[in-house]
């Protein structure tokens, strides 16, 4: 919680033109976010938390502005500089799971190592070690359709962390589940911000699952209130 | 019909799938278009009233031997005659032996007659009589050549000792060779050769087309004992022979639509399953509506029906389109002396478009109109 | 370039396999067709072109396209077969052989009616012809209205099997010998006596010489003779160059054979983008979480064009299995130089099949790299802003 923070933004803005009407999705953020947090953002549909995680990947861009994200200046990186950033600093875990159907739970977690440069044995151990940390060893060669909503989403955290990234960005993992699942992958997020010291940031609506966070940021139409 | 607004409406839905599809069909149409085209002009030659009263006879053994010129006489005083003349392949070379077109020296007295369906001006007919070493070249050779009348020809002689040195006296249209041959005289061919007093074939002109089975009967019978017999048939078929020569176009062409026209249903079948599988849950949602499992079938047909057809006709049409406005007498020297896409062939081409239509939809289109609704509904969008 | 695993494409393309075997069916089916009307092609020119012996020379007259139009004076060939560089048997006889060539007109046992060529040969021409293998029955005799046929006319023409008799001319004439030439243009031809032919025909005259050099360089040196003495209006060709011109008789047919390839070649494609386009859209979230991995979109675009390109190598291979039966089954057509049938047998060489595989890579590049670009487009924003 020491020391630089790893994203910094100051007078964050991003504004969206329609047929000459100006949508305001974010307005004039500050925030920061320090190694180890684990934080939530929460709010309602169209306020803007999706949008602050996008800009934080660097996926997309603000329009009005500081930001300042592990030292990169993502405004003027290209879109393959953007990628492989990405690629190592960020692990994605999306609401829908995404997870690619037809590449067994091993094939799905390795994908991000293809992007390095690391062995194929070393690809293996990292594999091994990730699924070991949500707790599906067991389950290593199944397809997606043979998993359950749950451990689907923890196949898809797996593959977030399986680079080792600077910080995890969840974005409603626990939309499509139920309760129990639910739970199940927030144990797993916690516990990598406990034992790991992995930076989260996590978006939803859920309070329940914002629970688990440490420090809950809300926004609402677009404008940061900090709880 | 309410329906058509909805089934456009699914049509529309993915254009870009639905003009792929459609293009894809137009491609393969526009190939089964052609290859039965191909296929009627080879099997009916373009016939005139004049060429119907035609006959060609040769000898009996082979196209090559000749037949003596002391034949025509016989000839034309045989019964249903009413004109006769004969005609001998030169096949000289025109400057380079790949410009190769249909030569012939016939003699001039009653070509005319009997060649009653060129078009030539008066001027130039006469003119070409009175010149013993004139020519008359159809038009679609003139313009291949850029030959005016008047122009100078030499044809060297390939097959004959000696070089055709002649002037074109008039441009013809029509005849049985649709303006694509060169025609000179016997009579100037046989004095070059020193009058050995042959020819290759007789054309006749029959007096009725009702007398020509008769007629060849007659003729062959004439010469049924001689040292060169001879063979007389209409002209049709003796046309027909050639093409009957190239092989089994009729297996070879059949073969080759029968295989494009299954590509076409695999093509066809695979758009409607790709459609049908995205629209589950909205299938599901018109039959909980009401819609009865005969009107979602017919809604699948009819947009499956529509985009083959569509594909079908602008295939079709388009190969109409592009050959009414191609001279192929002129592109295949006269080999294809027309090539028109029928109605007829455009009719079998829109059927085999509905055809197509009904297959592709079939089972997929079946098998979504027949899932229980409560199924269909759970099937996420 | 790919670091995609090749595991994603193949399983999609199997995940999906209704659509996926009916795009390479669609494929396959039109490579099918053009393998079999490159085989037809190749089938009739490689009867062409492998027809002739090296050293072997045939005289024609001057100007003629070919034996069939060609004819000059019978003394014309003591002249020639005196000419220095003519190979002599071990008796001294000069291996040059007179022949005369006929068209006949004959019923196909399917009933329509054909040429076919007849060549009248004397004894020395059955040396210089080695390639003809008697398959049953014996050779001709000279001075009797025999004739020897060709296993490929015998199996497609009426009456032309062992003992029939058939009429031209003015005889009958006796079916004694059957023939095989391995493929070359003589297995067209029915052989028959030079004096028969000439007497029947009332031709005394020669078509043509078929003669053999002592080496290239005594060919080469006749050749010269020939085209230089003007007086004897003939010319010498080699065999093989004789027969390698006469391919001018698959221009039809190859034309026809270009203008299907082209035409279907371009349905497949549209085809195989109709296909790959619904692959990529119904994978967009798939490709959008890849983006948001870190995969660019050059990997993207590789990936889905490998896909394309699978699919287009599966259509490949199924149309040369479907084509293969084609292999070896006999035909005929006209070979309008010679006014007469030729016979032939189609014929799937490993070049035809490279070809065809090559044509479905082409199909499945061509139609697949719209969609590749498509899918490499996908925006993350569109995608995750649902």
């Amino acid at each position: 919680m020491t020391g630089q923070p790893l994203i910094e933004m100051r007078g964050l803005s991003k504004v969206f033109r329609r047929d000459s009407v100006e949508i305001r999705v974010l307005n004039d953020i500050d925030l920061q976010v320090h190694e180890g947090d684990f934080i939530s953002l929460m709010g309602p549909s169209g306020s803007g938390k999706t949008t602050l995680l996008n800009i934080i990947a660097g996926i997309d861009k603000p329009t009005g502005g500081e930001l300042r994200v592990l030292d990169a200046d993502l405004l003027s990186m290209s879109e393959d500089a953007l990628a492989t950033w990405r690629n190592h600093h960020v692990g994605f875990v999306f609401q829908h799971f995404n997870l690619i159907p037809v590449l067994t739970a091993s094939g799905n977690v390795e994908l991000p190592l293809l992007l390095t440069s690391l062995s194929r044995q070393q690809r293996r151990d990292h594999v091994v070690t990730a699924l070991k940390l949500v707790g599906l060893s067991d389950r290593a060669d199944h397809y997606p359709r043979q998993l359950s909503g749950g451990q689907e989403q923890r196949v898809a955290i797996a593959r977030a962390i399986v680079t080792d990234p600077t910080f995890v960005l969840a974005d409603e993992p626990t939309g499509d589940l139920d309760a129990e699942s639910a739970e199940e992958v927030l144990k797993v997020l916690a516990g990598l911000n406990q034992e790991f010291k992995k930076t989260i940031i996590l978006v939803t609506h859920d309070p329940r699952a914002a629970a688990y966070a440490s420090i809950c940021h809300h926004l609402d139409k677009g404008r940061l209130v900090r709880q | 019909m309410k329906f058509i607004g909805l089934l456009l409406h699914n049509i529309l839905r993915n254009r870009r799938r639905s003009i792929l599809t459609v293009t894809s069909i137009a491609v393969s149409l526009f190939l089964i278009a052609t290859l039965l085209t191909l296929l009627t002009e080879l099997e009916s030659p373009p016939e005139t009233p004049d060429s119907a009263l035609r006959l060609i006879t040769r000898h009996k053994v082979s196209l090559f031997n000749s037949l003596p010129v002391a034949y025509r006489a016989k000839i034309a005083q045989v019964e249903g005659v009413e004109a006769v003349f004969g005609s001998m392949w030169f096949g000289g070379v025109y400057k380079d032996p790949k410009n190769f077109f249909m030569q012939f020296a016939a003699d001039t007295d009653q070509f005319f007659v009997v060649n009653a369906d060129m078009v030539i001006p008066e001027g130039q007919r006469k003119v070409y009589l009175e010149d013993r070493t004139g020519a008359i070249v159809g038009e679609n050779l003139a313009k291949r050549f850029g030959w005016k009348v008047g122009d100078r020809i030499t044809l060297e002689g390939a097959l004959w000792d000696f070089d055709a040195e002649l002037t074109v006296r008039g441009i013809y249209s029509g005849g049985g060779d649709v303006g694509s041959s060169l025609f000179f005289h016997w009579e100037y061919f046989n004095e070059a050769l020193g009058n050995p007093g042959f020819t290759g074939t007789f054309s006749i002109r029959a007096r009725s087309a009702e007398e020509i089975p008769a007629i060849a009967d007659r003729v062959d019978a004439l010469f049924q004992n001689s040292t060169a017999p001879t063979k007389t048939e209409s002209e049709k078929t003796f046309v027909l022979g050639f093409a009957s020569m190239m092989g089994n176009v009729r297996l070879l062409i059949t073969s080759i639509a029968s295989v494009v026209i299954f590509t076409i249903v695999l093509v066809a079948a695979n758009t409607m399953a790709m459609s049908i599988r995205e629209r589950t849950r909205e299938i599901g949602i018109l039959k909980a509506l009401g819609f009865r499992r005969s009107q979602i079938l017919s809604l699948l047909l009819g947009e499956s029906v529509f985009l083959s057809l569509a594909g079908a006709l602008i295939g079709s049409f388009g190969a109409r389109a592009l050959f009414s406005n191609i001279n192929m007498a002129m592109v295949t020297a006269g080999f294809l002396p027309r090539f028109y896409v029928t109605p007829g062939t455009l009719l079998i081409c829109g059927g085999i478009g509905v055809f197509v239509g009904v297959i592709a939809a079939g089972l997929p289109a079946w098998s979504a109109a027949r899932r229980p609704v409560i199924a269909a509904l759970r099937q996420v969008a | 370039m790919i670091k995609i695993p090749l595991r994603y494409n193949i399983g999609s393309l199997l995940a999906r396999w209704p659509g996926t075997l009916m795009t390479a069916g669609g494929i396959g089916l039109t490579v099918a067709i053009v393998v079999t009307m490159m085989a037809l092609v190749g089938g009739l020119e490689s009867t062409f072109i492998e027809t002739g012996r090296d050293n072997q020379l045939i005289v024609i007259r001057q100007g003629s396209l070919n034996e069939v139009n060609s004819y000059f004076n019978r003394d014309l060939f003591q002249m020639i077969r005196f000419l220095p560089g003519v190979a002599k048997d071990d008796r001294g006889e000069a291996l040059a052989s007179g022949e005369i060539i006929v068209v006949i007109n004959h019923a196909r046992m399917g009933g329509e009616s054909s040429n076919v060529l007849v060549r009248g040969l004397s004894d020395m021409g059955f040396v210089l012809h080695p390639e003809a293998k008697i398959v049953a029955g014996r050779r001709l005799n000279p001075g009797l209205r025999e004739i020897m046929v060709s296993r490929s006319l015998s199996q497609r023409f009426q009456s032309m099997a062992l003992g029939d008799s058939i009429r031209f001319a003015r005889s009958e004439w006796k079916v004694v010998g059957i023939f095989d030439t391995g493929g070359t243009a003589y297995d067209s031809e029915v052989w028959a006596d030079y004096n028969e032919i000439a007497q029947d025909w009332d031709r005394p005259i020669y078509s043509s010489i078929l003669l053999r050099a002592d080496s290239p360089a005594a060919a080469d040196q006749i050749r010269r003779r020939v085209a230089d003495d003007q007086r004897i209006n003939l010319q010498a060709i080699s065999q093989r160059q004789y027969f390698a011109e006469q391919t001018s008789s698959s221009m039809g047919i190859r034309t026809l054979g270009f203008f299907i390839a082209v035409v279907m070649g371009i349905g497949a494609c549209f085809a195989a983008m109709n296909m790959m386009y619904g692959a990529v859209m119904s994978r967009a979230t798939e490709i959008a979480a890849l983006r948001a991995i870190g995969f660019r979109r050059r990997s993207i675009l590789a990936s889905f064009l490998v896909e394309s390109l699978i699919v287009g190598a599966a259509g490949g291979i199924i149309g040369c299995i479907v084509a293969l039966p084609m292999h070896g089954v006999s035909t005929g057509t006209a070979n309008f130089q010679a006014f007469s049938e030729i016979l032939f047998n189609f014929r799937i060489t490993p070049a035809i099949v490279l070809r065809g595989l090559l044509f479905a890579l082409t199909v499945g590049v061509l139609g697949g790299y719209l969609p590749a670009r498509r899918a490499a487009r996908t925006r993350l924003i569109d995608v995750m802003r649902e």
